[in-house]
């Protein structure tokens, strides 16, 4: 059997394209990184979505999309009016630099989140949420009096604008120990395997994302990726 | 062979197209009708450099995803049917790294593709597999994207972003230099993806063939293999560094109809 160039090129046009269609129409074509959080595995809310789990790179889509929370109310308790459906998490760091221990980050929002939905989460002392963002938790009943005082809170800007944002971001001093850092980041960071044990406990493989380490074992990650990244500072 | 220059031409601009609205999508804006993936997402080495760790962990590397597993797939598929047409025809790299070598030939002449001596030749087409399997190693190791930063494919498309390593884009500025002096020269000698896909030359489907029985023995089908290969020495082409590109067949550069060709099954028996 003999294949001539236009039957090459037919053949070849073909089985890249088709390839693609068939298994974008089986749901495998995947070109980015899966905004669905994991789920809570035990207790009474097993099968609901970690609110722990909620990251930088979501926006209030695709927060809405995995919880019981629509893109209005997350947009007014952090007071995005521009677009706020592909508002980024991250991006509210960046134009809300910590404050010490404080922070109006993407912790903030899992904090929001899991009051407003009733979903379990501990909070490690840091997020911050705007002072609007807990009277309206306090009044819809979803969060107690005696919790309400314990939430550092701060006052949004006029506007949040995602172009301001990028530029403030730019300035921004990117931190080391993110939301997506595996543990082999960590050790291109410098950090030895003794030093990554004793703060996140034992990992099965370099390709572990941290903060899911830090899960599994029951360790903060607010708190751990403050210690590694003294750790990679050193 | 204009089906194989439109086809070069089409992927070529398909992933520039891809490239760029990606950058735009990130910046807020984007074109809807054009696909919006990152550089990587739609890289099938990408799928070959995670295969360890999604087989040993079910992880993949960070910036890879399930779409670079499936390119890997598609083009060791049609690797095994027709042997490494992927370089040949759809590779960006390659194909600029061709184009560049057709203004080369025209500057150097007869000195095209003759400044490297037979032996140094010889010696440098097993580099890329020493790359290939040090890549896979390092990779394997540290479970990061260790190829990105001396990846020519990915400093081509990505030089305007500020994200690719000063190291990737020396590398292609020094691959797209030495174009002018020798044909295809990262695909020769260094591309470990080229290196994995030429394997198949050894036990493909559809191999390029060559009639001795017709064959005048004119030597224009090594003349024209950007790969250097002498396709005029052999009956069936194994050579690893074979990719397909049809150029030495009766279509192209053989003036003898049927007597070179991309066959399947025994010579005689077509």
């Amino acid at each position: 059997m003999r294949i001539k160039h236009a039957t090459l090129a037919v053949l070849i046009v073909g089985i890249i394209f088709g390839g693609v269609l068939i298994s974008s129409a089986m749901g495998l074509w995947q070109t980015e990184s899966s905004k669905t959080p994991q789920k809570i595995e035990t207790g009474a809310f097993a099968g609901e979505g970690d609110p722990v789990d909620i990251r930088g790179s979501y926006t209030f889509s695709d927060i809405a999309n995995a919880f019981p929370i629509s893109v209005e109310v997350l947009a007014e308790a952090f007071s995005v009016e521009e677009n706020p459906a592909d508002f980024q998490l991250k991006v509210l760091e960046a134009n809300y630099p910590s404050e010490g221990e404080v922070e109006m980050g993407t912790s903030s929002v899992r904090l929001f989140v899991a009051r407003y939905t009733g979903l379990p989460y501990e909070r490690t002392g840091e997020e911050a949420l705007f002072s609007h963002a807990v009277e309206f938790l306090v009044q819809e009943g979803k969060l107690s009096g005696e919790e309400a005082v314990l939430i550092p809170t701060m006052e949004p800007k006029a506007v949040l604008k995602q172009e301001e944002e990028t530029v403030i971001e730019e300035e921004h001093v990117e931190p080391l120990v993110k939301g997506n850092t595996t543990v082999a980041d960590l050790f291109a960071l410098g950090l030895s395997e003794e030093e990554i044990i004793s703060v996140i406990g034992e990992y099965g493989s370099k390709g572990e994302v941290v903060r899911d380490v830090c899960n599994s074992n029951g360790v903060a990650f607010s708190a751990a990726k403050l210690t590694l990244q003294e750790l990679a500072e050193e | 062979m204009k089906s194989r220059r439109w086809v070069q031409i089409g992927f070529f601009l398909f992933i520039a197209a891809i490239a760029v609205n990606h950058g735009l999508t990130e910046a807020g804006g984007g074109i809807s009708w054009i696909p919006n993936a990152s550089l990587h997402a739609i890289c099938p080495f990408g799928g070959v450099v995670t295969l360890y760790t999604y087989v040993t962990d079910g992880l993949l590397i960070k910036k890879i995803h399930e779409s670079s597993l499936i390119l890997m797939g598609l083009v060791l598929f049609l690797s095994i049917l027709v042997g490494p047409a992927f370089c040949g025809w759809v590779c960006p790299l390659g194909s600029i790294q061709e184009w560049i070598g057709k203004l080369g030939r025209k500057l150097m002449g007869k000195r095209f593709n003759n400044l490297i001596p037979n032996r140094a030749d010889q010696i440098l087409r097993w580099l890329r597999y020493l790359i290939l399997i040090r890549v896979l190693m390092v990779t394997a190791q540290s479970v990061q994207l260790v190829f990105s930063a001396v990846d020519p494919y990915y400093a081509l498309f990505q030089f305007w972003t500020g994200e690719v390593a000063i190291s990737a884009i020396v590398v292609l500025l020094v691959v797209l230099g030495l174009s002018l002096i020798v044909e295809r020269p990262w695909c020769r000698y260094a591309c470990p993806f080229g290196a994995l896909l030429g394997i198949t030359n050894l036990f493909r489907i559809f191999a390029i063939r060559r009639k001795p029985a017709t064959c005048i023995g004119c030597k224009k089908c090594n003349a024209v293999c950007p790969m250097g290969i002498e396709v005029s020495t052999t009956t069936k082409v194994r050579d690893l560094r074979c990719i397909t590109c049809m150029e030495c067949t009766s279509d192209a550069a053989c003036p003898i109809p049927e007597t070179v060709e991309l066959l399947g099954g025994k010579p005689n028996e077509n």
